[in-house]
C-alpha cells in the first residue's frame, strides 16, 4: 500500500478510513518500494517494530533469512534481541576444512546440525512467544533510547545488547571472547534461550578467562599492572593473557610490581615466547622465556611455597588459562584458537612468582596449545593429564598446595640446576628436570597424574592445538635463562641456553606436545610419552616442543603431553602414576639430571601436593618443574 | 558496443576467465592502474589476472597462503596486493618482484585487509574473527596499533579518512582514520540480521551495508545526512507471483560502488543475481543475468566498463551442499552505459 501522505504530515481526514498506508511509527518504507509494512497492532510504545514485523521477520519463507545462524534485532539500529548466534558461512567452512584435514569431518557435520538445530529452535520459540519477544525488544529498546538521550536510531554509542562494545578496554580485546558487557540489558532471547551455546561473546561471561568472575576486562586484556602479580589476582582488570602489548601481559611483563613472575626478567614472556605469533603471553620476542632466569627465584621466596606463578597458596586457582570462555579453546595465551597457551595466564597468583617470567612462555599462542591454559576445563589438574604438559603439575601456578614453586624457584638451594621451570614441579624434589631421576616419571610436564597442578603448557586444554607449538617453543620458556643459580627457576634448568624450555632449543616443534605435525594434542606437553621429558632439557637438542612431542626428538611427543590414559579425572588425590603412560625414564633428558638432588624437597609443598595429586587444580597448576619422582 | 534496446545476446554476454581457481573464491579485486584482477580463494591462492579490453584474459602470476585466502586489496598504485587468510596471516605480494611474504599476523583468519593511504604513508589494516583490528607497517614485524572490537570482524572496508568494520552480533564500528585507535562511532546495524559486508562510500561520507536477510542499508555517517539513510530488500525470491509475502530470502554477499559513477552500486547474493542501482534517486538500473550458484564476490575495473563477479559455493546452505560438480567460475560483464548511469539524467540509448 501507499503511505499516506497527509498522514504523514498529520493531517489525514480519512483517518482509519483511509486506503492509503498510516505507518504506525511514523517512518517510510524501504525506498526502492517495499511499502507493504503493516503496523500491526496498537502500539502504545514508539518503537519501530511491532508484534507483526518481529513475527514476520522469524519466520521462515517470509522475512527470516535462509542463513540459520544469525543474531537477530528487530529493527534498524536496535539493539541485538536474540545475541550470540552469530557464526558466518565463512566462518563455518573454515572449520570444515580443518577437520576435513584431521579426518574428523562427521564432527563438523555434526556440529553444524547442532548449532542450526540450536538456532532454529530459538527462533521458532521467538516466534510462539512473540508477545514477550515484543515486550523484551521494547524495553531494551527503550533502555536503549534513554541511555542514548534520545531516539534509539543511529549513533547510538555502542548500544549493542551485548554492551557497547569494549572499546573501553584496552585495545586488545579480549581473546577469549569474553565480552565484558557493560551495562547493557541483555537481550531477552540471549541467556535463556541460547545457553551460550554459541560461545563467544555471551555477555555476562564475564568470568574472564582466567576464572576470575571478578575481572572486568578481558581476559586477556592487560592486566595492567594490577598490584599483584598477574597471575593471582582476581581482580585485575586486564585480561588474563594481557595482551603484550600491553605491559604485563600475563607472564611477560614483569614490569609490574609483583608481576606474576617475578620479575626479574623484564618482561620476558613468561613462556619465553618463541617467537611464535605473539602469543598471549605476548611477547613474540624469544625473550627469555618465563622461567628462564635463574636469577633469582622468582618468587623471590625460595623455599617458601610460593609457586612461580604466584603464590601458590592461595587457591586462587583460577588456572593459569582461565578457563577460557567457553567456546573459545581461549588458551591462556589468548590465543583464539583452541587452545590457550601455556602459560596463559596468570590467573592465579602463583603463577607469577616465578622469577622468570615463566609461565607464560608457552605463550606461543600459536595454535592451541595452551600450556596452562587450556580453557575447558575448570581448575582441576587435570591440565596435566593427558598431556598436557607443560610443567605438569604444578607448573603454573603452583596449584594451590605446596607453594609451588613456579619453576624451580623456590628451589633454593637448587643450583642453578634448571630444572627451573619444571623443577618447580619437582615438588619439592630438588630434582629439576632431570635432576634426580626420581621415580614417577612422568614427563616433567606431562604428568598427568600429578594432580592439580595444571602443567604449564599444554594443560589440559582441551585443545587441540594441532600446532601446538612448542608451548615453550623457541625461546625457551623456561629454560633459558636458566643460568646458574637456581633460583631462578628455569624451567629447564639452567643455562640452557635459550633453547625453550621445553625442550629444544630452538622453536622445535611445539614445546608442548603436539609436535607440529601432531595435531591437537592438547597439551603442552603433548602427548608425552616417551620421555618427552626431555622437554625439560632446555638443550637444544630436543628439538620439537620440549613437551610434546615435537617432532623429532626421540622423546618426541608432547613432552607433556603424555596422555596417559588418565583422562582427567578431576579428583585430587594421590598421583596414580600407575595410570600413567607415560612413564619416566631417568636420563631421559639432560634436564633432569640438572635438577637438584633435593628437589623434591625443595619444593614448595603446595607444588608438590599438586604433583601429587592426581590431577592438577585448575588455577593450581604448579610452576614447578614436576619433580622426576612425581613425573 | 551494442545498443541496449536491441537484443543482442551474443555480444552482451558475459565472458568466463581462463583458469579459474580450483576451489571457491572469496574475493576478488581490480587493479586502479591496471587491467590486472586478483582473485583469492579457498584453494589458498591468490591468482592474478591480466583482462583485456575485449574481455579476453589469462593468468599471470599466483602466490599462496597457508590457508583460504579470504579478502584481497590492490594499493593505490597498483603496485602491491594484500590478502588475508585463515592462516592468521596477511601477506602483501609485489607484483614488480612477484615475491610474496607476511606482514600481518593475528590469532584467528583474517577475514578483510586494506591498504589505507593517508597522508602520512601507507598503513594496513586488518580485520579479523579474534576480535581485533591491527594497524601494521610494512617495515616492522608488530603492528603499530591494535584495537580490539565487540565481536569478530566479519567485513571492513576504507575509503579514506572513513573506516567501517562490520562485526558479528550485528555492531559496525566507524572509524575517523585521523584518529585511528578509538572508533568514532559504534552503531548496531541497521539491518536486523548478520551484517555480511560493508562498503564505503567513495566519497568517505557513508557507507552500505549488506546482510544475510536480503537486505542492504545506505548509511550517512553524518547526522545532517541521516535522513538519507535508507534500507531496501533485494536479492529475494518471490514464492508466490503475486504476492510480496512469501520469499525465501537470501544472503546478500557483496556490493560494489562505481568508479565513476560514484553512486551507482552493485549487489551480489546467494541467490547467484546481481543488480545494479543507483543510490541518490534509489532505483534499480540493472539485472544481470542470473547464475548458476551463488555470486561471492565482485569488482569494477578502474575504468567502470567491466564488472567482474565470482561465481561460486559461498556455503550458504552448509556442507552438504558443496558439491564437486559445482560451478567455480569467474565472468567478465562489459557495462553498458545505461546499466551504470542514472536513468534520470540520461537517455537510455547509450
Amino acid at each position: 500500500m501507499v503511505v499516506c501522505q497527509y498522514y504523514m504530515q498529520g493531517r489525514c481526514k480519512f483517518g482509519n478510513s483511509c486506503r492509503n498506508e498510516h505507518p504506525r511509527d511514523g517512518r517510510g518504507h524501504g525506498a526502492f518500494g517495499n511499502s507493504s509494512w503493516n503496523s500491526g497492532g496498537n502500539q502504545k510504545v514508539p518503537v519501530p517494530f511491532s508484534m507483526e514485523t518481529m513475527t514476520k521477520d522469524m519466520t521462515p519463507q517470509v522475512d527470516k533469512p535462509m542463513w540459520p545462524l544469525s543474531s537477530y534485532g528487530p529493527a534498524k539500529h536496535e539493539p541485538l534481541l536474540v545475541a550470540g548466534l552469530d557464526e558466518s558461512p565463512e566462518e563455518l567452512r573454515v572449520k570444515a576444512m580443518l577437520e576435513l584435514k584431521s579426518g574428523t569431518v562427521n564432527e563438523y557435520i555434526k556440529y553444524e546440525a547442532e548449532k542450526i538445530a540450536a538456532a532454529d529452535q530459538i527462533y521458532v520459540n521467538a516466534r510462539a512467544h512473540v508477545k514477550e519477544a515484543y515486550d523484551q525488544a521494547s524495553k531494551i529498546s527503550m533502555a536503549n533510547s534513554e541511555a542514548a538521550g534520545g531516539s534509539g536510531l543511529g549513533t547510538r554509542s555502542s548500544q549493542s545488547a551485548f554492551g557497547s562494545s569494549t572499546f573501553g578496554n584496552t585495545s586488545s580485546s579480549s581473546v577469549f571472547g569474553a565480552n565484558i558487557p557493560s551495562t547493557t540489558t541483555t537481550p531477552a532471547f540471549g541467556k535463556p534461550l541460547l545457553a551460550s551455546a554459541f560461545g563467544q561473546s555471551h555477555q555476562q561471561q564475564s568470568s574472564s578467562i582466567f576464572g576470575q568472575p571478578k575481572q572486568s576486562s578481558s581476559v586477556f586484556g592487560q592486566p595492567q599492572p594490577p598490584s599483584t602479580s598477574i597471575f593471582g589476582q582476581p581482580q585485575q582488570s586486564a585480561s588474563a593473557f594481557g595482551q603484550p602489548q600491553q605491559s604485563a601481559s600475563a607472564f611477560g611483563q614483569p614490569q609490574q610490581s609483583t608481576s606474576a613472575f617475578g620479575q626479574p626478567w623484564q618482561s620476558t614472556s613468561a613462556f619465553g615466547q618463541p617467537q611464535q605469533s605473539p602469543s598471549a603471553f605476548g611477547q613474540p620476542q624469544p625473550s627469555t622465556s618465563a622461567f628462564g632466569q635463574p636469577s633469582t627465584s622468582v618468587f623471590g621466596q625460595s623455599q617458601s611455597s610460593t609457586s612461580a606463578f604466584g603464590q601458590p597458596q592461595q587457591s586462587t586457582t583460577t588456572s593459569v588459562f582461565g578457563q577460557p570462555p567457553q567456546g573459545q579453546t581461549a588458551s591462556a595465551f589468548g590465543q583464539p584458537q583452541q587452545s590457550a597457551s601455556a602459560f596463559g595466564q596468570p590467573q592465579q597468583q602463583t603463577i607469577s612468582g616465578q622469577p622468570q617470567p615463566s609461565m607464560s612462555s608457552f605463550g606461543q599462542p600459536p595454535q592451541q596449545i595452551s600450556v596452562f591454559g587450556q580453557s575447558s576445563q575448570p581448575a582441576t589438574n587435570s591440565f596435566i593429564r593427558p598431556a598436557t604438559g607443560a610443567f605438569g603439575q604444578s607448573a603454573f601456578g603452583g596449584s594451590g598446595t605446596s607453594g609451588g614453586s613456579a619453576f624451580g624457584a623456590s628451589i633454593p638451594a637448587a643450583n642453578s640446576i634448571s630444572a627451573g621451570a619444571f623443577s618447580a614441579f619437582a615438588e619439592r624434589r630438588p630434582a629439576g628436570f632431570g635432576a634426580g631421576p626420581t621415580t614417577t616419571e612422568g614427563s616433567v610436564f606431562g604428568q598427568p597424574s600429578l594432580g592439580s597442578a595444571p602443567s604449564a603448557f599444554g594443560n589440559p586444554a582441551p585443545a587441540p592445538n594441532n600446532s601446538n607449538p612448542s608451548a615453550f617453543g623457541s625461546a625457551s620458556v623456561f629454560g633459558n635463562q636458566s643460568q646458574t643459580q637456581t633460583n631462578t627457576l628455569s624451567p629447564f634448568g639452567s643455562n640452557i641456553p635459550q633453547s625453550s624450555v621445553f625442550g629444544s632449543g630452538g622453536n622445535s616443534g611445539s614445546a608442548f606436545g603436539g609436535t607440529p605435525g601432531s595435531n591437537s594434542t592438547p597439551s603442552a606437553f603433548g602427548p608425552v610419552q616417551t620421555s618427552s621429558v626431555s622437554a625439560s632439557a632446555p638443550q637444544p637438542a630436543p628439538s620439537t616442543s620440549v613437551f610434546g612431542s615435537s617432532t623429532n626428538t626421540p622423546s618426541s611427543t608432547s613432552v607433556f603431553g603424555t596422555a596417559p590414559t588418565q583422562t582427567q579425572k578431576p579428583k585430587q588425590g594421590p598421583p596414580d602414576f600407575a595410570n600413567a603412560t607415560v612413564t619416566y625414564k631417568p636420563d631421559i633428558n639432560q634436564y633432569d639430571a640438572m635438577l637438584p638432588e633435593n628437589y623434591l624437597q625443595i619444593l614448595p609443598a603446595s607444588a608438590r601436593n599438586a604433583f601429587e595429586s592426581k590431577k592438577f587444580e585448575w588455577g593450581n597448576i604448579p610452576e614447578w618443574i614436576p619433580p622426576k619422582e612425581l613425573r | 558496443m551494442s545498443f541496449p534496446n536491441v537484443s543482442t545476446a551474443p555480444a552482451r554476454k558475459d565472458v568466463e576467465i581462463r583458469g579459474p581457481p580450483a576451489d571457491s573464491i572469496s574475493s576478488l579485486s581490480f587493479s586502479p592502474t591496471a587491467d590486472f584482477l586478483a582473485v583469492g580463494g579457498w584453494d589458498n591462492n591468490v591468482h592474478v589476472y591480466e583482462v583485456a579490453g575485449n574481455l579476453d584474459s589469462r593468468g599471470v602470476a599466483m602466490y599462496s597462503h597457508q590457508g583460504p585466502v579470504l579478502g584481497v586489496c590492490w594499493n593505490k598504485d597498483g603496485t602491491r596486493i594484500l590478502s588475508g587468510g585463515a592462516d592468521n596471516a596477511a601477506r602483501v605480494f609485489d607484483v614488480q618482484t612477484g615475491q610474496s611474504s607476511q606482514v600481518a599476523a593475528h590469532d584467528a583468519p583474517v577475514k578483510a585487509a586494506r591498504w589505507i593511504e593517508s597522508p602520512q604513508g601507507c598503513i594496513l589494516v586488518t580485520g579479523s574473527w579474534d576480535k581485533t583490528v591491527k594497524y601494521w607497517d610494512l617495515r616492522s614485524p608488530q603492528p603499530i596499533g591494535v584495537v580490539s572490537l565487540p565481536e569478530r570482524c566479519y567485513s571492513l572496508d576504507v575509503v579514506y579518512p572513513l573506516m567501517a568494520v562490520g562485526t558479528a552480533d550485528r555492531n559496525i564500528q566507524i572509524f575517523d582514520l585521523r584518529n585511528p585507535m578509538t572508533p568514532r562511532k559504534s552503531i548496531p546495524s541497521p539491518l536486523r540480521w548478520q551484517t555480511r559486508v560493508v562498503n564505503c562510500f567513495l566519497t568517505a561520507d557513508g557507507f552500505a551495508v549488506g546482510s544475510i536477510e536480503g537486505r542492504v542499508a545506505m548509511h550517512y555517517i553524518s547526522q545532517n545526512n541521516m535522513a538519507n539513510n535508507y534500507t531496501f530488500r533485494c536479492h529475494r525470491q518471490d514464492m508466490k507471483q503475486a504476492s510480496k509475502v512469501e520469499s525465501v530470502v537470501y544472503a546478500v554477499n557483496d556490493i560494489i560502488f562505481h568508479p565513476v559513477y560514484q553512486g551507482t552500486f552493485a549487489t551480489c547474493g546467494s541467490d547467484g543475481t546481481i543488480n545494479l542501482w543507483e543510490r541518490d534517486t534509489r532505483t534499480r538500473l540493472q539485472t544481470l543475468e542470473p547464475c548458476p550458484g551463488p555470486v561471492t564476490s565482485m569488482g569494477f575495473n578502474r575504468s567502470g566498463t567491466i564488472l567482474a563477479y565470482a561465481v561460486s559455493y559461498d556455503w550458504s546452505r552448509g556442507y552438504s551442499y558443496m558439491k564437486t560438480g559445482h560451478p567455480n567460475k569467474i565472468m567478465l560483464h562489459a557495462c553498458l552505459d545505461a546499466e551504470v548511469q542514472r536513468k534520470a539524467n540520461f537517455p537510455r540509448a547509450n
